[in-house]
């Protein structure tokens, strides 16, 4: 034992390895493009690491600050934005790639029309749907993407439409090299593009070995404030547990979200600190409304009524969320607290299903979310619980779990009954709940884990986006929430609280309120 | 010798034989066609199917399918993970070589401590001591080891803090992978950093292999207790404790030699708990070996991934085996006739 | 057999008998032994002893310490779980899953050994070098990767495992008792039993099997011991028994969140495994040693 103690002492004399950070981060991301993908693992990996985007969202959530665009104006009828773009911004030069030229307004046009033009020649490249831009209608609004100077890029769109800047900002929205296009191109080899990518963010990407860590390194010529950091680490740590045992053993010094249980540990240790932020997520429970007897909102009512959420919020959040009453956080402002779910009534649940033909309950699959969020920290604990609370009423819960990959491609073909999942928005917009979670589009995308498609819905979330008055979109969406309130396509269990945690040591780390992380002002003490 | 060395050598083959067609039948044992197996999420387009179809063959009969696999597996052509798309036969190498790392710390430890106890144990044969030892190897035998993996975790990397829990080296050090050994690659980077790097590796290594080696340890400490009791037994020792030898100088020049003599053989009999036992442990230790890369391929259902685990592992066991068979055989020409043990 | 009171020794008692009397000499081989029978009787009775039911969730009290803390109760003496589902009655329901797969598939695996075992050496030849290497490939895939190997072609669950252990565990069974069964082959008294007409079976129920229980005996309690192991080791590798069935293994594995906050999650059901495998462990020794003493006296 004592042997194991002389070993266990950091020698004083040992040089420290170069000015880095490790972070323990949620999961293997399944791409370094996060135009492809809405998982919040390739969101945290990469957006605010590797790339900027256009604009960026203030804190309040209804204004916009400058980022690769330094100005931008509307025209009148409302269709046609023009951006002004920063001039000398340098992109990533690393071991496989030199940048020819600095980014200019070719680089947003090819990035944006990859998304909306079949003909480019990387929209099939990486076989992704793009899931987040499709869910928001994207490629049905933009008609076009023009240069019209080397720092003037113009969109041009079908329709007006008052979400289109807060898509711009979100974190999906980035901005690749048309010259690192161009060169892969020559050299036949597309399919790099997003495995090592290229961007103008304050990282550029450096080593990645699968379910273990990505290594980034700080980007010189960053446009902005330089990081710091010389490289950062993403330790890839999907367990919570060992994440917070890592960063108790200083092997990480910040990690992503802390296990609701043991933030109060964590608190009390002088020597770590914990950040929280309101989050603008969701986490809630979908019934697939294409089988029966799901089909039948008397059904799905039912369900809802028979869930009680005080437990719940004990048990799985330990006090770091909220009951989810609405799709929308209250923060919102499209929020409507009339509009509220019906609380716990299992009498009331039992004649709901009687009354749809029911009387003795049915089987029922509930799909476990695999990873841990901060809307649903552990699905299997929840989904037990609700195992107990359907049991009440005659409805025998079973349990299914699969990993990631297997969750996400059968969600997307339907295979569920009902599924515990959620939703982080992108950005502050109403229209970022219910567009990608419940509309036909959405259910396109592969997004609408409900599989609900619903003309009524539609019309009012459509309406609401093109009305240019505040309080007419507000009324739109007191009323969308009112009809979801009837129809129950998913069941609002929680809003989770954003929580990180790092060493003391770790000084300028804050929390993002739609997701990802920011390691571009950070310092190590 | 030569007639033995034949025997076991048509052993390997065919039992080397046996596993790659196991190996490869796993293709087409998992439910539905193979392609679907290859493919469980339908994400792959059409021209990726039509050249996962050319790379095993899967149009043509069985037996052809398997001279494919076959070739395949000797062109280190092992396909590519479906999880992230990268060449199965870098990973087996880089996840395998590190997983050896791990066993064989835990075996040099086990023996370190385990024969020593053994022999002390046998030498002063039912004494305090050697009850002692025998009931803490009994102890050993039978402490479930991710229990005792995570009970080290508690108490030496959270409690004490003395040794961090996971993975093998500290990640903000950059060491290329050449030899895939890692003190050698440690060696070979030019690094201001080297020293530190060297020593975060030793201490990344050290709870995986306090974890793994309590199941060989006992397992020596009782076979070394056991065989030198048992060799003490025989007549030949009784003849020499009755030409007045010393109980020291017959444990030294009679028991020890005839004990070492067959030790390579009860080392080589370990080699399939030992890499178990790894396996398990190097889950909780996130340790990037082949063991934690075979459970997360089987959860993903990643058919090539688990397939070139299964062989490797296994073609590996057999391999140690015959090994130490013939080494055992040529220090000690009794063995030749026994056919199997 | 007739014995003659003629002569002046002792009668000899029957070699059970004779196991009994030295195994029941060593007071922690008893101690083991005992312990093994309460875990079977826990195992038979655990319906009733369970305080609680194993699934049902006191809301209210969620990881509650055991009850010599100062926060714990009597009345959940083991503490809660981050369910707040009784510990002490999900260990002794678990013994159902742990202890009585173990059992189960030790079994069966053992019948189904034997019988191609005591087969393939009472028939020899080709088929039997056949079979060796057969069992030499087999035996090559260490038992756990074995198991790995069925759960991955037939999927996670509880049954799969069960299938997955009997199947890693035929070999050894088939091993033993296809030496054994050669060794006893090979006597005298068999070569008798054979000039006396008996038919193979008659060969093999009345003398090959009394002549080869030591080994098997043997085999049976390391088989047990490594079949807890394994049944314990896929429910914590997440690929055995699933939520919420209180698997020992899978208790710990849900436990691992907690490792920080509330330790005794997963300490319990890790003592319950250590205990009944090192009461297998002894009892297999004890037997050992009595067969032992046995020969040499």
């Amino acid at each position: 034992m004592a042997l194991l103690g002389l070993l266990g002492c950091e020698p004083m004399d040992m040089p420290k390895p170069k000015d880095g950070l490790v972070y323990c981060s949620l999961g293997t991301p399944s791409s370094f493009n996060p135009q492809l993908s809405t998982s919040a693992n390739v969101v945290e990996a990469t957006s605010l690491q590797l790339y900027d985007r256009l604009l960026r969202i203030d804190l309040d959530g209804r204004s916009f600050k400058p980022a690769l665009a330094t100005s931008w104006q509307v025209d009148d009828s409302g269709t046609r934005y023009r951006f002004k773009l920063r001039q000398n911004v340098q992109f990533h030069s690393t071991e496989y790639f030199t940048p020819s030229r600095p980014f200019n307004a070719d680089d947003v046009v090819f990035s944006f029309r990859r998304i909306i033009d079949k003909t480019h020649p990387y929209h099939y490249v990486g076989r992704s749907d793009y899931s987040f831009f499709v869910s928001v209608g994207f490629p049905w609004l933009v008609k076009s993407v023009e240069a019209i100077d080397p720092s003037t890029v113009e969109f041009e769109l079908f329709a007006p439409d008052s979400t289109f800047l807060s898509n711009l900002a979100t974190n999906f929205a980035v901005i690749l090299s048309a010259d690192y296009g161009q060169q892969l191109s020559a050299r036949g080899e597309r399919h790099l593009i997003d495995k090592l990518p290229i961007g103008t963010g304050p990282f550029h990407f450096y080593r990645y070995k699968e379910e273990h860590f990505i290594k980034y390194r700080s980007h010189e010529a960053y446009w902005g404030v330089a990081p710091k950091l010389n490289e950062v680490v993403l330790d890839i740590t999907p367990n919570g547990t060992m994440r917070l045992a890592k960063l108790l053993t200083g092997e990480c010094d910040a990690m992503a979200f802390p296990l609701a249980n043991e933030l109060k540990m964590l608190r009390e240790k002088p020597e770590f600190q914990v950040q929280y932020q309101n989050g603008f997520n969701v986490g809630y429970w979908a019934f697939n409304t294409d089988t029966p007897p799901l089909n039948d909102a008397r059904v799905r009512k039912a369900l809802a009524l028979a869930i009680n959420r005080d437990p719940i919020m004990e048990a799985v959040f330990y006090g770091t969320a909220s009951i989810a009453s609405s799709l929308l956080p209250p923060a919102s402002w499209g929020y409507d607290a009339t509009a509220s779910a019906e609380a716990y009534d299992p009498q009331r649940a039992r004649e709901l299903l009687a009354e749809a033909g029911h009387p003795d309950g049915f089987d029922l699959d509930i799909w476990l979310l695999p990873v841990q969020r901060a809307y649903n920290p552990n699905s299997r604990k929840m989904a037990l619980l609700l195992q107990d609370n359907l049991k009440q009423i005659g409805v025998h819960a079973h349990l299914v779990n699969h990993d990631w990959n297997a969750f996400r491609s059968g969600l997307s073909r339907g295979d569920h009954d009902s599924v515990l999942i959620g939703w982080t928005a992108d950005n502050a917009d109403p229209d970022n709940f219910f567009r990608p979670l419940l509309s036909c589009q959405a259910k396109l995308a592969g997004t609408n884990r409900a599989m609900w498609c619903d003309k009524h819905y539609d019309q009012l979330i459509d309406e609401a986006r093109l009305a240019t008055s505040f309080e007419k979109r507000q009324a739109l969406y007191s009323q969308a929430q009112h009809y979801l309130v009837e129809q129950m396509p998913v069941v609002p269990i929680a809003h989770g609280m954003r929580t990180q945690a790092s060493g003391e040591h770790v000084k300028g780390l804050t929390v993002e309120p739609f997701g990802g992380i920011d390691f571009s002002s950070v310092t190590i003490e | 010798m030569w007639r033995y060395f034949i025997r076991k050598f048509n052993l390997l083959v065919i039992t080397i034989f046996l596993l790659s067609l196991l190996s490869f039948s796993l293709l087409h044992l998992m439910p539905g066609l193979p392609l679907d197996a290859l493919n469980p999420d339908g994400s792959l387009s059409l021209a990726e199917q039509r050249r996962l179809v050319e790379h095993y063959a899967l149009e043509q009969g069985f037996w052809q399918q398997y001279a494919q696999y076959i070739s395949n597996i000797f062109n280190g052509n092992w396909g590519t993970s479906r999880i992230d798309q990268i060449p199965i036969f870098d990973q087996m190498v880089s996840s395998f070589m590190s997983t050896l790392q791990l066993a064989v710390s835990a075996m040099a430890l086990a023996m370190f401590i385990g024969v020593p106890l053994g022999i002390i144990s046998a030498y002063y044969h039912g004494s305090w001591f050697d009850r002692t030892v025998t009931s803490m190897s009994l102890i050993g035998q039978s402490i479930p080891v991710f229990w005792w993996a995570l009970m080290l975790i508690l108490l030496l990397a959270l409690g004490l803090q003395w040794f961090p829990l996971s993975g093998r080296i500290g990640l903000l050090y950059d060491i290329p992978e050449v030899s895939h050994i890692l003190l050698i690659d440690i060696a070979l980077a030019d690094d201001e950093y080297q020293r530190a790097a060297l020593w975060s590796a030793v201490r990344h290594i050290i709870l995986p292999t306090l974890a793994i080696s309590v199941i060989p340890m006992t397992a020596l400490i009782q076979i070394t207790r056991a065989s030198l009791i048992d060799i003490s037994e025989k007549n030949y020792i009784q003849a020499a404790r009755a030409k007045g030898l010393s109980r020291y100088q017959v444990l030294w020049r009679h028991a020890l030699p005839n004990y070492f003599s067959s030790f390579i053989r009860h080392v080589g009999a370990l080699t399939n708990p030992l890499l178990t036992t790894t396996m398990v442990v190097e889950y909780i230790f996130d340790w990037p070996g082949a063991g934690r890369w075979l459970i997360h391929s089987l959860v993903a259902q990643d058919v090539p991934a688990i397939q070139a685990c299964m062989l490797t592992i296994s073609v590996f066991v057999i391999c140690i085996s015959i090994i130490t068979d013939l080494l055992a055989a040529w220090s000690n020409p009794k063995e030749r006739n026994q056919s199997h043990g | 057999m007739d014995r003659n009171t003629i002569y002046q020794d002792d009668a000899v008692p029957s070699i059970t008998k004779q196991v009994i009397t030295a195994f029941s000499s060593r007071g922690i081989f008893m101690v083991a032994f005992w312990t093994l029978i309460l875990m079977l009787v826990v195992m038979m009775l655990s319906y009733v002893l369970a305080p609680y039911h194993p699934q049902h969730q006191h809301i209210d009290l969620l990881l509650l310490p055991p009850s010599w803390y100062d926060q714990g109760t009597v009345e959940f003496f083991f503490g809660t779980d981050g369910l707040g589902r009784d510990i002490l009655s999900r260990v002794i329901s678990g013994t159902r899953y742990t202890l009585g797969g173990a059992i189960l598939t030790v079994v069966i695996s053992g019948i189904i050994g034997v019988a191609i075992g005591a087969v393939a050496a009472m028939l020899r030849g080709l088929r039997s070098s056949i079979l060796h290497h057969l069992l030499d490939t087999i035996l090559a895939i260490p038992s756990l990767l074995l198991a790995i190997l069925v759960i991955a072609i037939l999927g996670r669950g509880w049954d799969t495992v069960l299938l997955a252990v009997t199947i890693g565990l035929i070999p050894q069974f088939i091993r033993v008792s296809h030496q054994a069964v050669l060794a006893v082959l090979e006597t005298e008294y068999v070569r008798m039993a054979r000039l006396d007409g008996y038919t193979n079976f008659q060969l093999f129920y009345r003398v090959v099997l009394p002549n080869i229980a030591e080994p098997l005996i043997i085999r049976f309690t390391a088989a047990l011991s490594s079949a807890v192991m394994d049944l314990a080791a896929l429910g914590f590798l997440n690929l055995g028994a699933q939520a919420p069935a209180p698997e020992w293994g899978s208790m710990m594995a849900s436990g691992i969140e907690l490792l920080t906050s509330a330790p005794w999650v997963i300490t319990l059901p890790g003592i319950a495994i250590f205990i009944s495998v090192l009461s297998i462990n002894l009892v297999g020794e004890g037997l050992q040693r009595s067969f032992k003493k046995l020969e040499s006296s």
